[in-house]
C-alpha cells in the first residue's frame, strides 16, 4: 500500500525491511531497475533501525565482518579504502591487508543511511506494516499478493523476496524457565537486550560467540565478577561467521554440494560459538582475570531461583557429577536467536498453507534459495538471511545477504528481460555514493579497532 | 579471496589484456620495437603457468599483502627468464624493471577497481568472470579448526571454587540487570 492507501504493484517485492531489503534494493537500482518497480513490505523506513538497536544493547563498536561487506552495490572501493580517504590515513588499508580491519558500527550505520536517502529507500517502504500472509497467484502473470496481519492487500509483486531476519531471542532450557518465572525472569537477560551491569555484582554470561566476548568485555569494565560459561569445549578461533573460504563461490559451492541434512549439521558445527581474538578484548578479560573478574567455566547451568543476592545458579561442571551452587546477580545469555523457521508467523503460514517442505525445523530451500513450491523462474519467491544459510552458510552476514541478493536480482533481471545499466553509469553510481560516503565518514570521530 | 584456479586465469588475462597490454601496443607502434609486447607475453604465459600450478597448489587462501609479495617473485622469475633467452636487445634491464612495475601495479588497480564494477560478483565467484547465477557444487574446501579440551579439564576456577560451596563469600543484593522493563534510579530497591 503507498502512502496514500492504495496497493501498488512491483516487480520486486521485498517482504522485511531491514539490512536483506536494503541490499536486495540497492542492487537491483544498481543493476537498472527504477526505484518505482521495486515495492518495500515492511514497518520501518530506516533499514538499520532493528540492528542499530541491537548493536546499541549488546555494546557492539565494530562488525565481524571484514573491510568488503558494507552497503555499496558494487564491492569497490571497500570500506578500508573510503575509511583510508576520509581520515587521509593509510592504517585502515594496511590493516584490511593483514585481515585486521572491521567497520565501525556508526560508520556503517552512517553509509547505509546515505545509500537508503541517496537511492530513494524509504519512498519505496509501501504499507509501513508488518506482513502476515503472501499469496501465489496464478496470473497470468503469475505474482504474490501480500496482505498484512490484517488481511489488507498492500500490493503484488511479480517476484517476492522474504527478508524477514532472525526469529526471536533464544533462552534455551533453564534459561527460558527461569525467564519464565516472575521471581527471576528480570534477571536473565539476552546479550541483544538493554542490560545494566553493577560493580560488585557477579554475572554468568552464557556462550562464547561475539556476543557474549561482548558481554565479558562490558561485565568487567563495570567492576562486576564475569563468569563466563560455555557448554561446548572446543570454540573454533574464527573472525567470521563461518570459516573464510565458504564466502567465496568455491567454498559456497561445496557447500551447496552436500544434501540437505549433511549442510544443516555442517552450519550446526561451524556456526557454534566461534570466539573472536580482539586484541583490546583480549587485554581487558586478562586484566579482569589477574583482578578476580573474570573466570571461564565449562559446564551446564542445572538450575535457577532467586535468592538473598538474587539469584542462586546450580552448574554442573563439564565432564563432572559435581553440583556447584553459588549465588548470582544476573545472567545474561548469549545464546542468540531462535533458529527455527516455524517460530516466523509468516513462514509457518507459508508452511501449512502451501505445504512448504520444511525439515528440522528449517525450510529446504531450492539451491537458489527458492521457497518450494511456490518458487518459479518467470516468479521467484527467494528467501535470504538466517533463513536461508542452508544454501548460503554466511547467509545472515552482510557478505551472504549481498551474495543472496545479487542472484535473486540477476534472476529477476533475466526473467523481466532488463536491459541492464552499462558499465560508465555502474561506475558513476558507484563513485558517486563512494564520494558521499567518504564525505559522510569525515563527519564521524573513528571507531578504534579491536583486531 | 580464496581464488579458485580459474579465477587466477581469469584474474590474471582480463588484468593484463585491460591494461598492461594495452601500454606495451602503445609503446611498441611508438618506439618500433616489439620487445615491450613480448614481454608482456612472456609475462602473461609465466603468470599463467604459476597460477595453473603453483599458486593454486600452494595458496587455497590468499590475504590481500600476499599480492605484492607475488608481484615481487614474479619480478625476480621473469628477470630471470629475460636473460635466459636474450631476445630483448632494446630494451634495459632498468627500462624493463620500470616498465615491469608500472604494468603490474596498473594489472592491480584494474584488479581492484574495475573488475568488481565490471562483473558484480567477481570477488565472490572467487576471482572468475561469472554470470550473476547460483553456484553448481564443486570442490569441498577444508575447513580450519583450532581445538583444545585441555581447559576443561581442568575444572572449575579459584571464582566458581570461592563463590560455591560451604564458604562461599556472601554476595551483596544488587538491582537486576535487565533494561527491558528498566525503574528509574530511585525506585529500585
Amino acid at each position: 500500500m503507498s502512502a496514500n492507501g492504495h496497493p501498488q504493484d512491483v516487480d520486486i517485492g521485498i517482504v522485511g525491511d531491514g539490512f536483506g531489503a536494503l541490499l536486495v534494493y540497492t542492487t537491483a537500482v544498481y543493476l537498472g531497475f527504477r526505484p518505482e518497480q521495486i515495492g518495500i513490505f515492511g514497518e520501518n523506513t530506516n533499514p538499520v533501525q532493528t540492528y542499530q538497536q541491537f548493536a546499541w544493547n549488546l555494546g557492539q563498536t565494530v562488525l565481524r565482518s571484514e573491510s568488503e561487506s558494507h552497503f555499496l552495490p558494487a564491492d569497490w572501493p571497500t570500506f578500508a579504502q573510503m575509511q583510508a580517504l576520509a581520515g587521509r590515513d593509510p592504517s585502515p588499508l594496511l590493516r584490511s591487508a593483514g585481515r585486521k580491519f572491521n567497520p565501525g558500527v556508526p560508520e556503517i550505520l552512517a553509509e547505509a543511511g546515505l545509500v537508503t536517502k541517496a537511492l530513494g529507500y524509504e519512498e519505496r517502504v509501501l504499507g509501513g506494516v508488518k506482513v502476515g500472509w503472501i499469496v501465489r497467484e496464478e496470473g497470468p502473470p503469475a505474482h504474490f499478493s501480500i496482505y498484512d496481519e490484517e488481511a489488507n492487500l498492500l500490493g503484488r509483486a511479480k517476484h517476492a523476496m522474504l527478508a524477514i531476519g532472525h526469529g526471536p531471542l533464544s533462552f534455551p532450557g533453564v534459561y527460558g524457565r527461569a525467564r519464565e518465572d516472575p521471581a527471576t525472569r528480570e534477571r536473565v537477560v539476552q546479550a541483544y537486550e538493554a542490560k545494566q551491569y553493577f560493580p560488585g555484582g557477579r554475572y554468568i554470561v552464557v556462550g562464547a560467540g561475539i556476543a557474549s566476548v561482548n558481554e565479558w568485555v562490558n561485565c568487567i569494565d563495570a567492576g562486576a565478577q564475569c563468569v563466563a560459561l560455555r557448554r561446548n569445549p572446543h570454540p573454533d578461533e574464527q573472525d567470521l561467521n563461518v570459516p573464510r573460504c565458504l564466502f567465496d563461490g568455491s567454498g559456497i559451492d561445496a557447500f551447496q554440494g552436500l544434501s540437505f541434512d549433511q549442510r544443516v549439521d555442517f552450519i550446526g558445527q561451524v556456526l557454534k560459538g566461534t570466539a573472536p581474538g580482539r586484541r583490546n578484548w583480549a587485554e581487558r578479560i586478562r586484566h579482569g582475570q589477574d583482578q578476580g573478574l573474570f573466570e571461564e567455566a565449562i559446564g551446564s547451568v542445572t538450575d535457577i531461583r532467586s535468592g538473598p543476592a538474587g539469584l542462586v545458579v546450580d552448574l554442573k561442571p563439564y565432564d563432572s557429577e559435581d553440583i556447584l551452587t553459588f549465588d548470582a546477580t544476573g545472567v545474561v545469555c548469549g545464546t542468540g536467536f531462535i533458529k527455527s523457521a516455524l517460530s516466523l508467523p509468516l513462514l509457518r503460514r507459508l508452511a501449512e498453507t502451501y505445504q512448504v517442505p520444511v525439515e528440522r525445523e528449517r525450510i529446504v530451500l531450492k539451491t537458489n534459495c527458492g521457497v518450494p513450491p511456490l518458487d518459479r523462474e518467470d516468479s521467484r519467491l527467494c528467501m535470504m538471511g538466517i533463513t536461508a544459510n542452508t544454501v548460503v552458510p554466511n547467509g545472515d552476514t552482510i557478505a551472504g545477504l549481498k551474495y543472496i541478493a545479487r542472484r535473486f536480482v540477476g534472476d529477476v533481471a533475466r526473467a523481466e528481460s532488463l536491459k541492464v545499466r552499462p558499465f560508465p553509469t555502474r561506475l558513476a553510481m558507484q563513485v558517486r555514493l563512494a564520494r558521499q560516503t567518504v564525505s559522510a565518514l569525515r563527519q564521524i570521530q573513528t571507531t578504534e579497532q579491536l583486531a | 579471496m580464496c581464488p579458485t584456479p580459474v579465477g587466477r586465469v581469469h584474474t590474471r588475462v582480463s588484468t593484463i589484456l585491460m591494461g598492461p597490454a594495452v601500454l606495451a601496443l602503445i609503446l611498441t607502434l611508438v618506439t618500433g620495437h616489439l620487445d615491450w609486447i613480448v614481454l608482456i607475453g612472456v609475462y602473461l604465459l609465466l603468470g599463467v603457468f604459476l597460477d595453473t600450478t603453483i599458486y593454486s597448489w600452494g595458496l587455497k587462501y590468499q590475504p590481500p599483502w600476499m599480492t605484492f609479495v607475488l608481484g615481487l617473485t614474479e619480478y625476480g622469475l621473469l628477470l630471470a627468464i629475460t636473460q635466459l633467452l636474450e631476445g630483448f636487445p632494446n630494451i634495459s634491464v632498468l627500462e624493463a624493471t620500470i616498465f615491469y612495475w608500472v604494468c603490474w601495479f596498473l594489472a592491480f588497480a584494474i584488479k581492484i577497481v574495475v573488475l568488481p564494477i565490471l562483473s558484480l560478483t567477481y570477488l565472490e565467484s572467487a576471482g572468475e568472470f561469472r554470470r550473476i547465477e547460483w553456484s553448481v557444487p564443486a570442490q569441498q574446501v577444508a575447513l580450519p579448526v583450532l581445538a583444545s579440551a585441555a581447559e576443561a579439564r581442568q575444572g572449575p576456577g579459584q571464582l566458581l571454587r570461592e563463590a560455591s560451596g560451604v564458604r562461599a563469600r556472601p554476595l551483596e543484593s544488587l538491582p537486576a540487570p535487565s533494561g527491558v522493563r528498566a525503574l528509574p534510579g530511585d525506585l529500585r530497591k
